[in-house]
C-alpha cells in the first residue's frame, strides 16, 4: 500500500472489517487504524452494518448440546485456572448465621471467621507462589510451546503456551505504570494480531496469566507484546514492544 | 440481566452469565458461522470459540465501539473467516451465491422471536433493494470468506472497482437500514 489518500484507507477499513484485505493491505491498514480516529469510526459502522446482515441469514437451530458442551469447557478451563494458580475472580458467599447462634457465639464465629478470611488470604499469596512457578515445571514436563519474545535482540520476555492459556514471564519487561497495561498478541491468519489479554509485569520474574488462546497451542506461531494505554486490549496493537516466534 | 450487566458478569466469570449469553446470541452466531463454514461441525467449534474467548477474558469487549451483539457477530465472523480460509474445502462458490438468497422468507418458524423476523425482513429487504454489483462484492466478502482480490478474480472486475463497489454497498446498506427502521418506528408510533 503506497500513497494513499484517505479516501483509500476509508476503503481499506470497509474491507479490514469485512476480513477482506489481503494480508499486507490489512497489516499496513492496522498500523494506520490505530491513529486514525475516523477509520476507527468506519470499522465500527462498518461491523454494525455487517451485524445487521447476520440477522438476514436463515436461521439455524443450534445443535441440542452445543450449549451443554461449551458450559462444560469453560468449567473446565476454570478447573484449570485454579489449578495453575491462576487470579480467579473473588466470590463473596454470604450465608445467614444459624438461628440458634447467641450473640456470643457470632462474636467469636465472627473471629474465627475473620481468621479465616486472613489465612485464606495468605494461603492465597503463598498458593499463587508456589503455583505459578509450577507453570514453568509442568511447561518444561511435557515439551508446552514457547517463544522468547524479543525487542533489539534482547529478550524482553518468555511466553509459555499451556493448557489452552498463553503464560507471560518477564525477563527484562518494565512494569507498565497505573495509566497502561501490556497486552499478549497471537498472530492470526493474514498477519492478523489478535489479543490473548492484557496482564501486568509486577516486576521480578513474576508469571503471569495473559489469557486463554483460543486455539491449539501448537498452532501459534507468532506472538508480540505490546504497550496500551488503559486497562484493556484495544482492537489493534499500537506500541509492539517484543516480538518472537514459538520452538518447542 | 440487561447486556451491560451481563457483561460485567461475563467479565467476573459469575456462573450462569455464560449459558445467559449462549441463550441471547449464542443462535444468531451460529446461523452466522454455519452460513460461512457451511460444515455444521466446523460452525460449533466457531461459537465455542468466540464464547470461551469472551468468557475467558482473552477477548476484551469495549462498550464505546459499539453493542455487545454487533461485537459478538464481529467475532463469529472473524473466526469463520479464518476457518473457512483454512477449510477451503467448505467455502462457498461463486455457483452458490443465489443460495445467498436475499427474498423475503416466508413465515418464519413458530419458536422464532418476533422482533428477529422483523430484523430480518428488514434487513433482506434493504439487501434487495442494493444494485445486483454491490450486493454481490459485499455477500462475496461477508458470507463467503473471500478477500477482495480473490472477488476480483471471481468475477472478472477491476480490484479497484471491487473496493469502491463494497464501500458504497456498505454506505447504501446503512442508509436503508436507518431508513427502514425509522419507517418502522413511524408505522409503530401510529398504531
Amino acid at each position: 500500500v503506497t500513497d494513499n489518500t484517505h479516501d483509500e484507507w476509508r476503503q481499506l477499513a470497509v474491507g479490514h472489517a469485512l476480513d477482506a484485505l489481503e494480508p499486507a493491505d490489512d497489516a499496513a491498514f492496522a498500523r494506520h487504524l490505530a491513529g486514525c480516529a475516523e477509520c476507527q469510526d468506519v470499522v465500527a459502522e462498518t461491523a454494525a452494518t455487517m451485524a445487521e446482515l447476520a440477522y438476514a441469514v436463515t436461521p439455524a437451530q443450534a445443535p441440542a448440546g452445543l450449549r451443554d458442551r461449551i458450559l462444560a469447557a469453560a468449567n473446565a478451563d476454570r478447573r484449570t485456572q485454579r489449578r495453575a494458580g491462576v487470579d480467579s475472580p473473588v466470590r463473596i458467599t454470604r450465608r445467614r448465621p444459624p438461628p440458634w447462634l447467641h450473640p456470643m457465639q457470632l462474636a467469636v464465629a465472627a473471629s474465627v471467621v475473620l481468621l479465616a478470611i486472613i489465612a485464606a488470604g495468605v494461603w492465597t499469596l503463598v498458593a499463587q507462589g508456589h503455583h505459578r512457578p509450577d507453570v514453568a515445571a509442568r511447561c518444561a514436563a511435557v515439551s508446552c510451546p514457547t517463544a522468547p519474545l524479543t525487542a533489539g535482540g534482547r529478550t524482553v520476555a518468555d511466553v509459555m503456551l499451556l493448557d489452552d492459556h498463553a503464560y507471560v514471564r518477564p525477563v527484562a519487561l518494565a512494569g507498565a505504570g497505573a495509566d497502561h497495561t501490556y497486552v499478549l498478541w497471537r498472530i492470526g491468519p493474514n498477519h492478523r494480531p489478535i489479543a490473548v489479554g492484557a496482564f501486568s509485569a509486577r516486576g521480578g520474574h513474576h508469571i503471569a496469566d495473559a489469557g486463554t488462546l483460543g486455539v491449539p497451542a501448537g498452532d501459534v506461531r507468532e506472538l508480540a507484546i505490546s504497550l496500551e494505554p488503559g486497562h484493556t486490549a484495544p482492537a489493534v496493537p499500537s506500541d509492539v514492544v517484543a516480538t518472537g516466534g514459538t520452538a518447542g | 440481566m440487561n447486556d451491560e450487566q451481563l457483561v460485567v458478569a461475563l467479565a467476573a466469570q459469575q456462573p450462569d452469565a455464560l449459558g445467559v449469553l449462549y441463550d441471547r446470541y449464542g443462535a444468531a452466531c451460529y446461523a452466522l458461522a454455519k452460513r460461512i463454514v457451511v460444515d455444521e461441525m466446523l460452525a460449533q467449534d466457531v461459537v465455542q470459540e468466540v464464547l470461551l474467548a469472551v468468557w475467558g477474558g482473552s477477548a476484551t469487549y469495549q462498550p464505546d465501539r459499539g453493542a455487545l451483539s454487533t461485537w459478538l457477530l464481529t467475532l463469529t465472523h472473524h473466526k469463520a473467516v479464518d476457518v473457512v480460509r483454512r477449510e477451503q474445502r467448505h467455502r462457498l462458490r461463486r455457483a452458490d451465491l443465489g443460495q445467498l438468497d436475499t427474498t423475503v422468507s416466508p413465515d418464519p418458524p413458530v419458536d422464532e422471536q418476533a422482533a428477529i423476523a422483523v430484523r430480518r425482513s428488514r434487513v433482506r429487504a434493504a439487501l434487495g433493494s442494493l444494485p445486483d454489483s454491490q450486493r454481490e462484492v459485499l455477500l462475496l466478502a461477508y458470507f463467503g470468506g473471500y478477500t477482495q482480490s480473490e472477488i476480483a478474480q471471481l468475477t472478472g472486475t477491476p480490484l479497484g472497482t471491487v473496493k469502491t463497489r463494497t464501500s458504497a454497498a456498505v454506505r447504501r446498506l446503512r442508509r436503508l437500514l436507518d431508513g427502514l427502521a425509522a419507517e418502522h418506528a413511524g408505522e409503530e408510533a401510529s398504531t
